[in-house]
């Protein structure tokens, strides 16, 4: 079944993906991950109202997730990686990294870098993982 | 005087033999076509060569210093300044960039740049204090490292704010990769000028300038915010700020495998975190330091307070000595790096070389192709033994015992024992730390870059990572690992590169090339589009290459050696770049003849060099 993205319904998918057999490769990688996101999705011309999803990873496992509206309150998170929906697409269907989206200044980044440039590999394992989810965009 | 703005119209003429100090014109018509750095550098030595080709460490050979246009004025960045010559590495053209603050400290003195001519009898130094020019005596300085050195003149002048270019033992001992030193701890280091530096008896240059003032519109004073605020927002001068060079370290290896392991053999090193800047930054750093003007502060500085590797305040190491020292040598011992590189920059050696040669022996020992005999004793010559890398700096910088033939290079030291293949070089010069494995459009760079394999003359890594340039046709990025159809970013970025060389500023300050343009324009008071960036790029880069045919350079020396094509486990995914399509696509996009190198003749006409 393909779900809608952004929505409640794909990060919950996401969150299961990541903690199944195939999420084998991130939760190796991400072993020694601690630390939660936001993942803001800005408007654009194919999205019309932002969203964020929050996202909490430990140590391997993606322990709770949640979906946010644009305008309701979200949690205060150790990172924030933001960019447009259409660069999210880009990023879901492999087309850039995560970092390469930050070098190219199409996402940004809010927290310790010293902290994730240690972590590339689970970065690169997350959206890997993310190709997982059966997707709908809009 | 001219009448240019970022330029003061004079340069000085210093010949050793004859102990004679000239000041000349600046030739303004070739400033305006090459603007300046390396470019204009390299205009000056192909006039000297026009008369005479000599061996680079021969009395009669010249040594360039020249500003450009941007240094020293009220923009970020601008701190550059390039030394110019002919490499006694390498043999052909040789060009050393540095950051730091003597650059503009000589545009504030008066002068755009200095041609230093034959050798002097005795070990001298080069005053400059504005009008007031002499060549006065050094025999106090010679022999010292570079630190001492630099701290010994200021003492001895009663004043520290001159600006100090100088070289250490391996400059006076002529090692082929000994750098020039400047500001403390910044090099300019590839392609061994601080050899030549050495055979002219010549220790230091020391300047200091009145003239801060530049006669600019009020209009260079807002694009230069624009600029500014723009690069200030951008990720890569984040991860500069924060986390120095080094801090692409882990990308390099996990994401990319763009960092070479244990002499470029091995695809994964997964101590690599131990050395990153991310973890410079939680242990050993204390502070940041910038070149003039430099927003961004990429460099490091480190203090071990305690233990083996007791240091000073220094300078930390950059990405490429932390591949050269760490990865290269498979060395994780931070403080040893960061101990490695101080004595590197005392003795005045290039980091990227001295990594590559120490490499290339170790894996000459560990094949059981060099004799014992050749070796110091009771030394340990494995693969991650910091103690082997401490002593042979020093053994290299004073040419003693396998040092001496360690002085050479990588590629002398790897034909020596009959294992060319082994060095990791392309035109004799080692590659920096940047993988063609990783990033296939850096094959093309190295083999067609003036002064050998260099990641300052073109840096597709970046480019192939997704830096691009849109009004500069360096967009529309391809898979890291594609040869064909790569032609055209390729080249483009290597002529940008040329320019940033020549303007000068650093490679890290990328906003928008319409903004550059702008800066440049009101610079050298000439309307210039952002198409003429690469225009002057290009042409550059094609003087440099009538140079280097002059002084050998033949196209058959346009391959790599198989020790960077070993197929790789790993992030670079086995990827091995097929070279041979990126030269003759780059050749047809170049208009350069594949045979010979030589541009063609209409390419020539185009780029205003028919003279040449």
């Amino acid at each position: 079944m393909a779900y809608k993205f952004p929505s409640k319904e794909w990060i919950e998918s996401y969150k299961d993906t990541l903690n199944s057999e195939k999420g084998k490769s991130w939760q190796e990688a991400a072993k020694t991950w601690e630390g939660d996101f936001l993942f803001v999705i800005e408007p654009d011309e194919k999205l019309k109202k932002g969203h964020t999803f929050y996202i909490d990873l430990w140590h391997g496992e993606c322990r709770n997730v949640g979906s946010f509206e644009e305008g309701e309150k979200v949690p205060e998170t150790e990172f924030e990686y933001k960019g447009t929906y259409s660069n999210w697409f880009k990023l879901i269907n492999g087309e850039i990294d995560p970092i390469k989206g930050l070098l190219t200044r199409k996402f940004t980044l809010k927290g310790n870098k010293a902290k994730v440039m240690r972590a590339t590999k689970a970065a690169k394992e997350l959206v890997n993982t993310a190709q997982k989810v059966e997707t709908e965009f809009f | 005087m001219v009448l240019i703005s970022g330029y003061r119209g004079k340069i000085l003429r210093i010949n050793l033999t004859e102990r004679e100090v000239k000041t000349e014109p600046l030739d303004e018509e070739n400033a305006r076509k090459f603007v300046g750095g390396s470019g204009l550098g390299a205009y000056y030595y192909y006039k000297f060569i026009e008369q005479k080709v000599v061996e680079a460490l021969s009395p009669e050979n010249i040594l360039i210093f020249f500003t450009g246009p941007l240094t020293g004025l009220p923009t970020a960045c601008a701190g550059r300044f390039s030394i110019c010559s002919r490499s006694p590495l390498t043999g052909i053209w040789g060009e050393a960039n540095s950051g730091g603050k003597f650059g503009p400290e000589l545009k504030f003195a008066g002068y755009d740049g200095i041609i230093v001519e034959g050798k002097s009898e005795n070990p001298v130094y080069v005053y400059i204090n504005d009008e007031k020019v002499e060549i006065r005596d050094a025999k106090d300085y010679w022999g010292m490292e570079v630190f001492e050195s630099q701290e010994k003149i200021l003492r001895d002048l009663e004043d520290d704010t001159f600006k100090i270019a100088c070289i250490g033992p391996a400059g006076e001992n002529l090692v082929k990769f000994a750098s020039i030193m400047n500001d403390g701890a910044r090099a300019a280091g590839r392609t061994g000028l601080g050899a030549v530096m050495g055979s002219k008896m010549l220790k230091a240059i020391v300047v200091k300038g009145s003239n801060k003032h530049f006669s600019l519109p009020e209009e260079f004073k807002e694009v230069s915010q624009e600029a500014q605020d723009i690069i200030m927002n951008d990720f890569s001068t984040e991860l500069s700020h924060d986390l120095g060079t080094a801090g692409y370290v882990d990308l390099a290896v996990d994401m990319y495998g763009d960092l070479p392991i244990r002499n470029w053999s091995q695809g994964t090193y997964e101590n690599a975190f131990k050395i990153s800047g991310a973890t410079m930054s939680e242990t050993i750093l204390v502070g940041r330091k910038a070149c003039y003007r430099c927003p961004i502060a990429c460099g490091r500085e480190v203090e071990i307070p305690e233990g083996k590797y007791k240091l000073p305040k220094t300078k930390g190491p950059e990405y490429e000595t932390i591949g050269a020292f760490g990865t290269n040598l498979l060395i994780d011992d931070l403080e040893a790096l960061a101990y490695a590189n101080y004595m590197a920059n005392s003795y005045g050696i290039d980091t990227i070389s001295a990594g590559a040669t120490i490499g290339v022996l170790l894996d000459l020992v560990s094949k059981n192709v060099i004799p014992k005999g050749d070796l110091l004793d009771k030394l340990d010559y494995s693969f991650g033994n910091p103690e082997i890398l401490i002593k042979l700096l020093r053994i290299i910088s004073y040419r003693e015992g396998i040092g001496n033939l360690l002085a050479e290079g990588s590629k002398k030291l790897a034909e020596h024992y009959n294992q060319p293949d082994v060095s990791p070089q392309i035109a004799g010069l080692e590659a920096p730390y940047h993988d063609p494995r990783a990033f296939s459009g850096m094959a093309v760079q190295y083999l067609t870059s003036p002064r050998g394999a260099c990641h300052v003359n073109g840096d597709a890594y970046l480019v192939l990572q997704g830096m691009t340039f849109p009004e500069l046709g360096i967009d529309d990025i391809p898979n890291r690992f594609e040869n064909k159809g790569i032609a055209k970013q390729m080249a483009n970025i290597q002529s940008y590169r040329q320019l940033y060389n020549a303007m000068t500023i650093c490679q890290f300050y990328n906003p928008p090339a319409t903004l550059v343009a702008k800066l440049l324009g009101m610079a050298m008071r000439e309307d210039i589009v952002p198409e003429d960036l690469i225009l002057l790029g290009e042409r550059i880069f094609a003087l440099k290459r009538l140079l280097n045919l002059k002084l050998g350079w033949k196209t058959e020396w346009e391959k790599i050696p198989s020790v960077m094509l070993q197929k790789l486990e790993g992030p670079t995914e086995g990827n091995i770049p097929d070279y041979e399509t990126q030269l003759k696509e780059w050749y047809i996009y170049r208009n350069y003849d594949r045979n010979t190198g030589e541009p063609k003749t209409d390419e020539l006409k185009r780029l205003e060099l028919l003279s040449f």
